[in-house]
């Protein structure tokens, strides 16, 4: 086992960890839509 | 229940548990009880510690808290994806390198004993009681739909919980937690379909999301920066980060999953699955709560939703007072009503100025309602919030999905449950038994660690018993990890982030930031999130001062 093993999809940890926060960022923006639309 | 019910309960339960005994037949070692065999999968990782956080109570209890407060409770989370990502990047290297049972070990590495015992003690303590709660939340169901005593309830449940752990350890716990996660995920998601097919014929979503909204749960994002309110976007982005942090990176119940990996690479893949789904997880499950709320805009709920406690409040002193609220209650809710529907035919319309009247219009008639139901509360010494969904499931839900639900329920029971026995069984053999007694023959220390698991089972069972004076279990529970996790995950991160500062001054600063935690939650009204912060930053903060001031000599 090395620490420095990559993931098997998106080529890089950096970039699995740009997805899930990426996913927040966009949920947030959802649910500030949601809750603006339907005060 | 029906027999189709009960087919479907105990076909599940019997089929996942049943399948985890055959698979996990050979675990003779106290190695392999504590640690398990070291082969999991992502995936595998991924729903273990979603389903080890998702306990009966998130199903029982979370949907009422829509019901009543709102969407708001979704931003709790919004810092468990961050938490993934910096345990990841940061925690889980450090935890494979020194191949540790409990993350407590790691403190005994970088500080000293003291304080890693310290630490391991305040897991015990949150874990521990919260494990009870654990139990109490599904004994409530089963009383409610089968009738059986709550005390009795309470004490099946967690004898078959203990058989179930003490059977296979660490690996069963892992094994049968994939199955109760799939079967969870999958009850949900039918539970949010029928009360979908329940709203009346011809109401669209943006309709209900309408009503909703003018009854104030759409609120899911706050953007205020007060430090009372107890759920904003800013104390559930640092606040719900510091708690998330905590659980999964010093609660060992978390820990334990995902230590159980195949390698590094398995168990980051399956923290960040648990970083991408959990968010739409909980947003679905508050979700059913709301909707459960614009069904009763058109179905008449009851005034109380502790039934039998109601009708106990119609044979007592108070027996008038009862009845009057009945009839008030039926009155404010056909005129609720009434607005609901003209607000329903505003937004069809899509008139925007008629949109506007009729929510102004249901907003007061609303208030009227909350007037009544809170006159009903003030005739019960109980809480009702954990009743409101498991009422509409026993009287509402067709043959076959009410034991489907029950089924999601003790599934969640279970995997919480037995996740947290292990960890606590895991912890007091590890990080106490073998310091204090030394090593023992691999047979002595399996006995005893499965004597742990018992000891802490008896223990939940006897917490669960006065669980019944809390008001909102989920609450209760996270804000007793409050209480705890930000001293903990202090500790951590002087032991990661901060080389220089040693054992001694963090053992008291631990000591000082857990009396500080304690005297905000006695003295203040500050938000429980907020614990996690100033728990986590006194300790920090101690720690750097008594590094300078305590002399190197009597440092650890």
């Amino acid at each position: 086992m090395s620490e420095d093993d990559r993931p098997p999809v998106l080529g890089s940890w950096r970039a699995l960890y740009a997805l899930v926060l990426g996913t927040l960022a966009v949920l947030i923006v959802l649910f500030a839509g949601l809750s603006s639309v339907y005060r | 229940m029906r027999l189709l019910d009960w087919a479907v309960l105990l076909g599940t339960l019997v089929a996942i548990v049943g399948w985890g005994l055959w698979r996990e037949r050979g675990v003779k070692s106290a190695e392999a009880y504590l640690r398990g065999r070291g082969d999991l999968r992502w995936w595998a990782i991924g729903l273990s510690v979603m389903a080890t956080q998702a306990s009966a109570i998130t199903y029982l209890s979370l949907p009422g808290q829509a019901y009543e407060d709102g969407m708001g409770f979704i931003q709790f989370y919004f810092g468990l994806p961050i938490a993934m990502v910096l345990l990841s990047a940061v925690a889980l290297p450090i935890y494979y390198r020194l191949r540790v049972h409990t993350a407590y070990e790691y403190l005994e590495t970088r500080f000293d004993r003291k304080t890693r015992q310290l630490t391991a003690l305040l897991f015990l303590l949150s874990r521990g009681l919260a494990a009870g709660v654990s139990i109490y939340a599904p004994a409530i169901v089963l009383s409610a739909v089968l009738g059986w005593p709550l005390q009795a309830t309470n004490l099946a449940i967690g004898t078959v919980v203990v058989l179930y752990t003490v059977s296979g350890g660490t690996r069963i716990v892992s094994r049968t937690q994939t199955w109760q996660m799939v079967v969870m995920a999958g009850g949900m998601i039918a539970a949010a379909g029928f009360l979908l097919s329940q709203l009346p014929d011809g109401l669209s979503l943006n309709q209900a999301a309408h009503v909703a909204g003018a009854l104030g749960k759409m609120q899911v994002v706050d953007l205020s920066a007060r430090l009372d309110t107890r759920y904003t976007l800013w104390s559930g982005l640092a606040g719900g980060l510091f708690v998330q942090l905590a659980y999964f990176g010093t609660d060992q119940s978390q820990v334990q999953r995902y230590l159980g990996g195949q390698d590094l690479t398995q168990s980051r893949l399956g923290l960040l699955m648990n970083g991408l789904v959990k968010v739409p997880m909980q947003f679905l499950i508050l979700g059913i709560g709301v909707l459960l709320l614009v069904f009763h805009q058109f179905h008449e709920p009851p005034v109380f939703f502790d039934e039998v406690q109601w009708s106990r409040a119609h044979q007592g002193a108070k027996a008038d007072e009862a009845r009057a609220v009945d009839l008030a209650w039926d009155a404010a809710f056909e005129r609720k009503r009434a607005r609901v529907e003209e607000l329903v035919l505003a937004v069809k319309h899509d008139d925007a100025a008629a949109v506007e009247s009729a929510k102004a219009a249901l907003r007061q008639a609303a208030a009227e309602s909350s007037a009544v139901r809170e006159r009903a509360k003030s005739l019960v010494p109980f809480k009702d919030a954990d009743h409101i969904f498991i009422g509409f499931v026993v009287s509402h839900f067709p043959a076959g999905l009410l034991g489907l639900f029950l089924a999601v329920v003790l599934c969640a029971a279970m995997s919480a449950l037995a996740a947290a026995l292990d960890a606590l069984g895991t912890t007091t053999m590890v990080d106490f038994y073998r310091p204090i007694f030394g090593a023992s023959s691999d047979r002595r220390e399996l006995v005893v660690a499965k004597l742990c698991t018992v000891g802490w089972g008896v223990l939940a069972v006897l917490f669960a018993v006065f669980a019944a004076q809390i008001d909102n279990l989920i609450q209760a529970v996270n804000i007793l990890g409050s209480i705890f996790y930000g001293p903990m995950l202090g500790v951590f991160l002087v032991g990661f982030f901060l080389k220089r500062v040693r054992g001694t001054p963090v053992f008291l600063a631990t000591l000082l930031a857990q009396a500080a935690v304690v005297a905000v939650f006695a003295l203040s009204s500050i938000g429980f999130l907020w614990y996690n912060v100033i728990g986590c930053a006194t300790l920090v903060g101690a720690a750097l001062v008594l590094n300078r001031a305590v002399p190197a000599r009597v440092q650890g």
